[in-house]
């Protein structure tokens, strides 16, 4: 018969230790770990990947704009000269003087009598924009009538008819419309536009001058009549400004 | 008879013994555990700093990128100012009436026995014609000239069955009795998409 004699001495200190301290401080070291290292690292990680995907994104996108405008350095004449047409047609300012000069020069070669002339209002649709208004008055025919119309609509300087009113003078009942005498009073409005734009690095710039309807455009803008008025600066100053 | 084993150890110590395995247990469990998150949390600590350094070189290859635009920052600045005016300038266009159409198209109506003493257009949808005909057969030739695409140019509509004069409207009808003639006043609608080009 055995006996068992597996009768263990008293659990020392040691025991303890390695039975229950160790495998807690291991638990609390698990749950540190995994709070303050694995899960704040692991959540950062989808958005870090996001940042790369976006980064190369931008990337691409800077790279589409700097081919963008190494092809535009390449044709900076053109850009120049398109740029040029648009100004002739939508100012910058008022420049009302110059655009008055345009309205009489235009008068005058349509044959129309010019009685009035004037300079109304300006009015601003916005910080950068604005309309000129003027009033021409005169006396001519139906067919000068339509000629100065025309010559407007043709005109670089974009200029718009706001009202038209046009009334037979004198008896012409016999001339018909195109050759009687019309007292014509013309409300004319002409659209200016000042931009000032800046480089923003990351928009990109969306203008295609191989556009068809761009070209098309500026073909059509080609086409127009330039009144060119030279402002110039000789004889400024005047010991008297009351003389004339 | 087989030989039986007695069974000395107490309750107490068998209890103990139980309560030593699952000890056991517990720690390799836990020293497992703390294992695999020490192993994930350095992986991914290793891992983070790879992410970090390609996000360095993409953040570089940015900077540079936007560098060498500031560079051309002139020529951009003068393609967007085209750019606005371009598309402020279309839009205009797109909308702008040309009254020389107008006219032409009201003179090409007009009978040889009417006459019109005024035009008047203060508002580009509406026209005011006011004259005098021979007699009232002479304003209905008139009448059924301006409601008329038939004598419509090319120019003015594309369709035939639209015409620039969507409604003419008699506002007064006299009969001068000095002359014996029809004074009138008319009020046209205008179909303002005629006058665009």
């Amino acid at each position: 018969m055995d006996l068992n004699t597996g009768i263990k001495k008293p659990r020392v200190q040691k025991a303890f230790l390695v039975g229950t301290v160790f495998p807690l401080a291991l638990l609390l070291g698990t749950v540190l770990l995994f709070f303050f290292v694995l899960y704040p690292k692991y959540k950062e990680l989808p958005q870090k990947r996001d940042d790369i995907v976006k980064l190369k994104q931008k990337a691409d996108a800077l790279e589409g704009k700097i081919k963008k405008l190494n092809d535009l350095v390449d044709f900076k004449d053109v850009l120049q000269e398109n740029s040029d047409l648009l100004d002739a047609a939508m100012p910058s300012q008022a420049e009302v003087p110059i655009l008055l000069t345009q309205v009489q020069l235009i008068a005058t070669e349509a044959g129309l009598n010019i009685k009035n002339l004037s300079y109304s209002s300006s009015s601003d649709s916005g910080e950068k924009s604005g309309e000129v208004n003027v009033l021409l008055s005169a006396d001519g025919n139906f067919n000068q009538v339509t000629a100065f119309i025309s010559s407007v609509e043709k005109a670089a300087r974009l200029i718009d008819i706001s009202t038209i009113r046009l009334t037979a003078i004198e008896e012409n009942k016999t001339d018909e419309l195109a050759t009687g005498k019309l007292e014509i009073s013309l409300g004319l409005k002409s659209p200016y536009f000042f931009v000032e734009s800046k480089a923003t690095t990351e928009d990109a710039i969306t203008i295609d001058l191989n556009n068809s309807d761009f070209a098309a455009f500026m073909n059509r803008l080609k086409e127009l009549r330039i009144y060119k008025t030279t402002v110039d600066t000789t004889n400024i100053g005047k010991e008297n400004p009351f003389s004339k | 008879m087989p030989e039986s084993q007695i069974d000395l150890i107490p309750a107490e110590e068998k209890l103990q013994r139980s309560k030593d395995k699952a000890k056991k247990a517990g720690v390799v469990v836990t020293l497992i555990m703390f294992l695999l998150v020490l192993a994930g949390s350095v992986g991914i600590s290793f891992y983070l700093r790879s992410i970090d350094g390609e996000l360095a070189v993409a953040n570089q290859n940015v900077e540079d990128k936007k560098k060498r635009i500031g560079d051309r920052a002139e020529i951009e600045i003068r393609a967007r100012n085209l750019d606005s005016k371009y598309n402020y300038l279309t839009d205009i266009f797109k909308n702008r009436l040309y009254y020389s159409i107008l006219l032409s198209e009201l003179s090409k109506r007009v009978p040889s026995n009417a006459h019109i003493s005024t035009i008047d257009s203060s508002e580009p949808e509406t026209l005011n014609l006011s004259g005098d005909s021979t007699d009232y057969v002479a304003l209905a030739k008139l009448l059924n000239a301006l409601a008329s695409s038939e004598y419509a140019s090319p120019s003015a509509t594309a369709n035939p069955q639209q015409n620039l004069f969507s409604s003419v409207t008699i506002n007064t009808v006299t009969l001068d009795p000095n002359d014996s003639r029809a004074k009138f006043n008319l009020v046209i609608t205008v179909d303002t998409e005629r006058l665009k080009k």
